[in-house]
């Protein structure tokens, strides 16, 4: 499966891989959008949201927001830099074969272009009742979220076929 | 050692249904319930999905308003539907419709996504609107049982198994 998994060259997955990572970091750190409303001024971060649901009493909506928008499109991006890389990280194939078993079937709950979307159709909403700037954490987030749309293109998992079901396809790869 | 071909998987159509039905019935309070509640300089508004995106019809923002209800209420029911004629199907057995039944299969799976549109939306505006007594988004019940029907949608359709759409193969021969 790995070997006819890469539709492009390991490279440009590899290296999309390594631009949603590293863009992950300013997308965290760096305001994310500004409000204004009659001289109060609030910079909410990527993670303010899933605060806010946190604090009051929303943990498990909070959860969610985060496992979806943040933890795995990063384990998903990681998971490809793994599996694209040129000398391995030292991996026995067996276990990259589980990678790409667990990252295919996690792949759907990645959902960081939802939360973009999301994020637009929220600032036409709020329109002209307050005064936003969009921050670059924002930007940075789309750039992540466009690296992983592309590099999931890279990659073609076989998850039409559940986790528990399986077994077969690791019984038919292994030499 | 599973001697039963693919096809006779045992999983594929009970765990999804029941997964489905969870979802469906999660989907009543989701519509039903204020998802979001905006207080502002001493009112106080409580919205459910569909009129919220009433309001932002009656706002003038038709294509955001067209966005929201196509991934909050469109798409959540018509991928239940379509999970529910896909179990029919399966537990009827192939009909020669396979290839076709496995695309809808692949559609549902792709679009079902888009369904948290709103728990994003909620949790973003929740962190962003809060002014104190000029204006404060606050997440209502609605919110988690909407979020309990996408979710519990996309388990259902990732415990269904598509080979179930089509004819068992062959055995090998010894």
């Amino acid at each position: 499966m790995l070997e006819r998994g890469a539709r492009s060259g390991p490279d440009k997955a590899l290296a999309l891989s390594i631009t949603g990572l590293a863009l992950s970091v300013p997308a965290t750190l760096l305001p994310f959008v500004s409000a204004g409303v009659l001289g109060g001024q609030r910079t909410s971060l990527l993670f303010t949201g899933v605060g806010s649901l946190w604090n009051g009493g929303m943990r498990p909506m909070a959860v969610l927001v985060f496992v979806c928008g943040w933890l795995l499109p990063l384990a998903l991006l990681a998971s490809f830099a793994i599996l694209r890389a040129p000398s391995g990280p030292g991996l026995e194939k067996p276990a990259l074969l589980r990678l790409s078993r667990v990252a295919g079937a996690l792949e759907r709950w990645a959902i960081p272009e939802v939360q973009v979307l999301a994020v637009l159709v929220a600032l036409m909403k709020l329109g002209d009742s307050v005064d936003l700037t969009i921050g670059p954490g924002f930007w940075c987030y789309c750039g992540m979220a466009l690296s992983l749309l592309v590099a999931r293109h890279s990659f073609e998992f076989d998850s039409t076929v559940p986790l528990q079901n399986a077994g077969h396809l690791e019984v038919g790869a292994r030499p | 050692m599973n001697a039963l071909p693919a096809h006779a998987a045992p999983s594929g159509t009970s765990s999804s249904a029941a997964l489905a039905l969870a979802a469906a019935a999660m989907l009543v309070p989701a519509n039903l319930l204020p998802v979001l509640s905006t207080e502002s300089s001493g009112s106080n508004r409580s919205d459910t999905i569909l009129s919220g995106v009433v309001q932002l019809w009656r706002q003038g923002l038709w294509a955001i308003a067209a966005i929201v209800f196509t991934a909050s209420i469109l798409i959540p029911f018509l991928k239940l539907a379509g999970l529910a004629w896909l179990l029919f199907n399966a537990h009827r057995g192939p009909a020669g419709n396979s290839r076709r039944l496995t695309r809808i299969y692949a559609t549902i799976d792709f679009i079902g996504r888009w369904s948290m549109l709103d728990v994003f939306l909620a949790a973003f505006l929740t962190g962003l609107v809060q002014f104190g007594e000029f204006s404060t988004v606050v997440p209502r019940s609605g919110l988690i049982a909407f979020a309990a029907a996408v979710v519990l949608t996309v388990l259902a359709t990732q415990a269904f198994d598509p080979r179930r759409l089509w004819p068992a193969p062959a055995p090998c021969p010894p």
